[in-house]
């Protein structure tokens, strides 16, 4: 005979609002094993926890069922409370009332009947459940950060400053990320460049940071604290050692094309840098351009023959590197919504029609133009310069509901920009809302219209057509309520955040979940905001959701914490409740390993017979693999047959006896 | 103008505009696309994107009295050019059937009798005639002679018949004719103002 | 048959196979027997009666992995075949398989539409024939009248454990319907529902619809109809049809596109 406390929360008024807690508590006395019952405003509360401490103790309880809210939100918590009054933390059963009941009904008799049903039910398991005990496993002290951008920088120096090993990987042959195209930054007008290179030059420089760029990670396997990495670092085709950096090669490369850093506006050599104080320094060849690889061996070799240190290597091969890590921080950014979905603003055919991220790298003094805002088609200087907001975002039409967030204060930005370069131009600013949020925002906003002129209009454009070396700009001001046409003579447009276009095929390697719009999905939206779902694998910057720079940094920041975490302790422990697969019952049919979504199942031989064996490392205990095998060999931990059928007879009992249908004894 | 929040349920304008068109115009969030998209924006006192905002805050009378639901040509820039995709050229039709029910005086006579001219024409012959209708039209608004000179180049090159022409289907005309009896009747009945 | 009894003494000759499962006759009664030499082939024989001999050799073959076999197969153990292939419990590159087309009256009798396997070297085709009757009729019933008629056929069984016996898709080493907490032991007939849906779920998207488990049930329960109906199901909502295609497997052994992407 078990012992079961059961202990009612009324979470304020959201339980006890709508369910009868007295009722409910007379009904839970009688449930059979049930030996104490009783209520509390908040269970969840010091003092409510040490109220199912002492009755514990008092009525020599071996089972606990709290009916409060969701296992999500207090499993935990209670699980600890028990355990402290010397209770296996897995002999708790939770009935959720408030998400199951209250919250969604709103009869107080039907509720009350209902939160009855659900102890029944939770009684009923937790009758059946059994002591688990934690796995203990050694955690690899190093952690691998995706993403050279400045959440990836962040991340890598916070963990390497506090004592821990980093790999910092980078698709790119330069660390820096987009923070690196731009000139300056909102509000206080930062130059971009002097905050970032130096904390560039110190990833470069720190000892517990190993720097791969160029690389991408091609498969993860294993899971928190020891997560089994592969790396592909591509054929740079100048040896990292040798390469002094002093750019010869570039100088005597004869090729020239489009810079994709510069976005078109600029050239580059076939051997390059994507920009001077680029990070490492070592430039690399373009493979599908160089004529070595396009035209034959003995073709061209300009930058092989200006080389004073020999680091030319046209026969460098990619190198596969296989790394173990503890913690994994994704910070992979984002991507720019492409502009030439918007037939109606030219779709790409007008030159004078710039990208935002277009303008930033023209008014950069290290950019194509060094600093000059010109209208790309005749290199004349703009006087009428119109900005379009929200082109994709906020446009459901086009696939992106959402706010990208950091355009309104870019394109503020911008305008102030303008003017400062070029005072005798004006701006005008279609915008829908401004959404100046954040620490001195607005105040940036307000004197953009108010010391630099800029026009705000609030409405969408409907159209932008040639009219000879003009943009007609046709929108509508809202506010006035008529149409309006702007003659302008460079239009840029604020393209909408967007994630990377790869990220659902890095979610599968990495196997995190991403959203319908390819960001990657946190835990917990309030609670657990960096981390992803899967333990060990965390989230900072733009591949979460758009982010500004102050953004980006602090997700960073708190992502290296919890990385730190980790590192803190010699050994984790890892959830007990997960699959067991019994080798007697197993037919072999595999099945199983088929359906894990972490590949936590394998094949293995007992007596030359063929069967399941699961890694209880891996095993996240999601319990698909149980789910699908027929021969019923695999329990689930915390959730065997036994005690989910009992569960489910429990509410059911009178209606299978007044059919004369029996469910299984229970 | 009358404002706002009238003593009736505030959804019930935008209500009967989904059920009689289908389009839920709480989606707009008034970027403006519409009307700076309309070609006939500059003639309009209220603009496309006002419409929709007047319906959603129940300004039923502004709406149905407004010359902006007569002047819309339905070319369907709007529509196209939506961010939420919501389809004005129907809620514009229902507006103007809704206007007409419910008696309000429609402030651009000249396009309501061209429309009753047009349909007049289409339920004689199955199709317009155009001579006819151009004369009718302009007897009534008392400018007899304004279409004449192009009128004139277009007969010339055969483009418009004399002469109506029926077409064969006419039993198929009737019984659409008959379908929207009721409608048509009650606002033939239905004049008078308001 | 001849023909037969040369082809299979030829294989056993060659060690091309280490024994061939085929139908023995044996006091006037053909019943399955693993011939490994040459004699006894002449008791070798094809006849109507139907055994299920590709569970058979699944035994056979998880306890001798690494022999070859050969094996007599009608359509419908060709069809067990190829799904018992994609559970890992025969390979079909282990075995010899030596066709035999069902006479016309079988076929009949069976209601069934692919009488013959793929290749065959007995008999000849008989056409196919469109059973199911039976479930029209029943899903014509109102629901009342159905899950009286269920339960009242259920009340029947005496929990022989024919049915599984003869499927030649039970290849479980212990099974559930053995399961003292499902099905206590000792208990006739067994707890309604619950037997019969154990079956039905642990056979949809693989039952091949042999009917040897009908055929078997003594007090009979028309527990093909089950599972036409499920086969019915699986065929709409995902368009397999269990043991035609050597290739994919049954749509609930694997998990469908994109199985992380955000839930709710």
């Amino acid at each position: 005979m078990a012992r079961v406390g059961v202990f009612v929360c009324w979470c304020g008024s959201n339980i006890a609002g709508t369910v009868d807690i007295e009722t409910v508590l007379e009904a839970a006395r009688r449930i059979a094993e049930v030996v104490h019952v009783e209520d509390n405003k908040y269970t969840c509360s010091e003092s409510g926890q040490q109220s199912i401490k002492k009755a514990i103790k008092e009525h020599d309880l071996d089972r606990v069922v709290v009916a409060s809210c969701s296992p999500l939100m207090h499993e935990v918590t209670f699980r600890r409370c028990i355990e402290s009054a010397g209770l296996n933390p897995y002999l708790l059963e939770m009935a959720n009332l408030r998400e199951h009941c209250s919250w969604v009904h709103r009869n107080r008799g039907e509720a009350t009947d209902k939160a009855i049903k659900l102890i029944g039910m939770a009684v009923a398991k937790v009758r059946r459940l059994e002591p688990l005990i934690p796995i203990r496993m050694p955690v690899e002290k190093r952690a691998l950060v995706l993403g050279g951008g400045i959440a990836g920088i962040q991340a890598a120096l916070d963990i390497s400053k506090a004592g821990y090993l980093v790999t910092l990987v980078e698709r790119l042959p330069t660390i820096g990320g987009h923070m690196a195209q731009l000139d300056k930054t909102f509000p206080t007008l930062d130059c971009s460049a002097c905050i970032l290179t130096p904390k560039m030059g110190e990833v470069l420089h720190d000892e517990n940071i190993e720097l791969l760029t160029y690389s991408e990670v091609e498969e993860v396997r294993g899971w928190v604290g020891n997560f089994e990495v592969q790396i592909r670092k591509k054929a740079r085709s100048v040896d990292m050692v040798k390469c002094t950096g002093c750019g010869e090669c570039i100088e005597k490369c004869p090729l020239k094309l489009p810079s994709e850093w510069d976005l078109g506006l600029g050239l580059r050599k076939a051997i390059y840098r994507p920009f001077p104080q680029a990070v490492p320094g070592v430039p690399v060849i373009d493979r599908e351009q160089c004529f070595v690889f396009t035209k034959g061996k003995e073709k061209c070799r300009a930058c092989e023959r200006a080389c004073p240190a020999d680091a030319i290597d046209f026969e460098q091969e990619d190198e596969v590197i296989k790394r173990r890590f503890g913690a994994i921080v994704v910070a992979t950014g984002f991507s720019l919504f492409d502009e030439k979905a918007y037939g109606e603003y030219g779709g790409g055919q007008y030159k004078d029609v710039i990208s935002a991220l277009q303008f930033e790298r023209m008014v950069n003094a290290a950019g194509p133009t060094g600093g000059h805002i010109i209208k790309p088609s005749n290199g004349r200087e703009p006087r009428n310069v119109v900005f379009v907001q929200c082109v994709g975002s906020r446009d459901r039409a086009k696939g992106i509901p959402y706010c990208s967030k950091i355009c309104c204060m870019y394109t503020a930005k911008q305008a102030l920009l303008l003017k400062e370069h070029l005072p005798e131009s004006q701006a005008y600013i279609f915008c829908i809302d401004i959404r100046a949020g954040g620490k001195n925002y607005e105040e940036f906003v307000n004197r953009v219209q108010s010391e630099y002129g800029a026009i705000y209009i609030r409405g969408r454009v409907s159209r932008i057509y040639e009219r000879g070396d003009k943009l007609i700009v046709k929108g509508t001001d809202t506010l006035a309520g008529i149409p309006v046409e702007v003659e302008a003579d460079l239009v840029v447009l604020a393209t909408a955040i967007a994630s990377q276009s790869d990220s659902p095929q890095l979610a599968r390697i990495l196997r995190i979940p991403y959203d319908e719009h390819g960001f990657f999905s946190e835990a917990h939206p309030k609670l657990r905001p960096v981390e992803s779902v899967t333990r060990g694998i965390f989230l900072a910057g733009a591949c979460q959701s758009p982010k500004d720079i102050p953004d980006s940094v602090a997700t960073a920041g708190a992502a290296a914490v919890r990385v730190c975490e980790l590192f803190a302790s010699d050994e984790l422990a890892l959830e007990p409740a997960i699959a067991l697969v019994d080798a007697e019952r197993c037919s072999g049919c595999l099945n199983c390993l088929e359906v894990c979504p972490f590949e936590a199942i394998r094949e293995e031989r007992v007596d030359s017979r063929r069967v399941a064996s699961v890694s209880e490392s891996i095993c996240q205990g999601c319990g698909t693999c149980a789910a699908v095998c027929r021969s019923e060999a695999i329990t689930m931990k915390g959730f065997t047959s036994p005690q989910l059928y009992s569960q489910i007879a429990a509410p059911f009992e009178e209606i299978l006896k007044e059919l004369e249908v029996e469910m299984p004894s229970c | 103008m009358r404002c706002l929040l009238v003593e009736e349920e505030v959804h019930q304008f935008s209500n009967l505009v989904k059920a009689l068109s289908g389009e839920d115009v709480s989606k707009c969030y008034q970027c403006g696309k519409c009307s700076a998209g309309c070609p006939i924006a500059s003639e309009m006192e209220i603009l496309p994107n006002r419409i929709i905002r007047l319906i959603q805050i129940n300004s039923k009378d502004t709406v149905l009295s407004s010359s902006t639901i007569w002047l819309c040509a339905s070319c369907e820039t709007c529509f196209t050019r939506c961010p939420e995709e919501i389809d004005l050229v129907r809620v514009m039709d229902v507006l103007r059937r809704l206007s007409l029910e419910e008696g309000y005086r429609c402030p651009e006579e000249g396009i309501l009798r061209f429309n009753r001219f047009f349909l007049a024409s289409v339920k004689n012959y199955g199709r317009v005639h155009e001579l006819g209708l151009m004369m009718k039209y302009n007897l009534a608004s008392r400018q007899p002679f304004k279409d004449l000179g192009q009128g004139i180049a277009l007969f010339r090159r055969g483009k418009i018949p004399l002469r109506p022409q029926r077409i064969k289907g006419m039993d198929q005309i009737k019984g659409i004719f008959a379908k929207s009896k009721p409608f048509l009747e009650r606002e033939a009945s239905g004049g008078g103002g308001r | 048959m001849e023909a037969l009894r040369a082809k299979v003494a030829q294989l056993l000759k060659e060690k091309a196979i280490s024994g061939f499962l085929g139908l023995k006759l044996e006091h006037g009664h053909p019943s399955p027997f693993l011939f490994t030499g040459e004699e006894g082939l002449d008791l070798l024989v094809v006849s109507d009666t139907r055994f299920p001999l590709t569970k058979l050799l699944q035994r056979l073959t998880s306890k001798y992995p690494e022999e070859k076999f050969g094996v007599m197969v009608r359509g419908c153990d060709e069809r067990s075949l190829i799904e018992l292939h994609k559970d890992n419990q025969v390979n079909l590159e282990h075995l010899v398989t030596v066709g035999v087309a069902c006479s016309q009256e079988l076929a009949q009798r069976c209601g069934c539409k692919v009488p013959y396997p793929s290749q065959f070297e007995v008999g000849e085709p008989a056409t196919g024939v469109e059973g199911g009757g039976e479930l029209e009729s029943i899903e014509g019933m109102a629901e009342d009248e159905r899950f009286n008629f269920w339960m009242e056929q259920f009340g029947k069984c005496i929990k022989c454990y024919g049915c599984r016996n003869s499927c030649p898709l039970c290849y479980c080493s212990e099974c559930t319907l053995e399961d003292s907490f499902l099905v206590p032991p000792g208990e006739t007939p067994p707890k309604a529902p619950i037997f019969h849906l154990i079956r039905a779920f642990h056979t949809v998207g693989r039952c091949i619809d042999c009917g040897l488990c009908e055929e078997a049930c003594p007090v009979g329960i028309p527990l093909r109809t089950i599972y036409k109906k499920l086969g019915q199901v699986v065929s709409e909502l995902f368009g397999y049809s269990p043991g035609k295609e050597v290739e994919g497997r049954s749509p609930l052994s694997f998990l469908g596109e994109k199985p992380f992407k955000e839930q709710g």
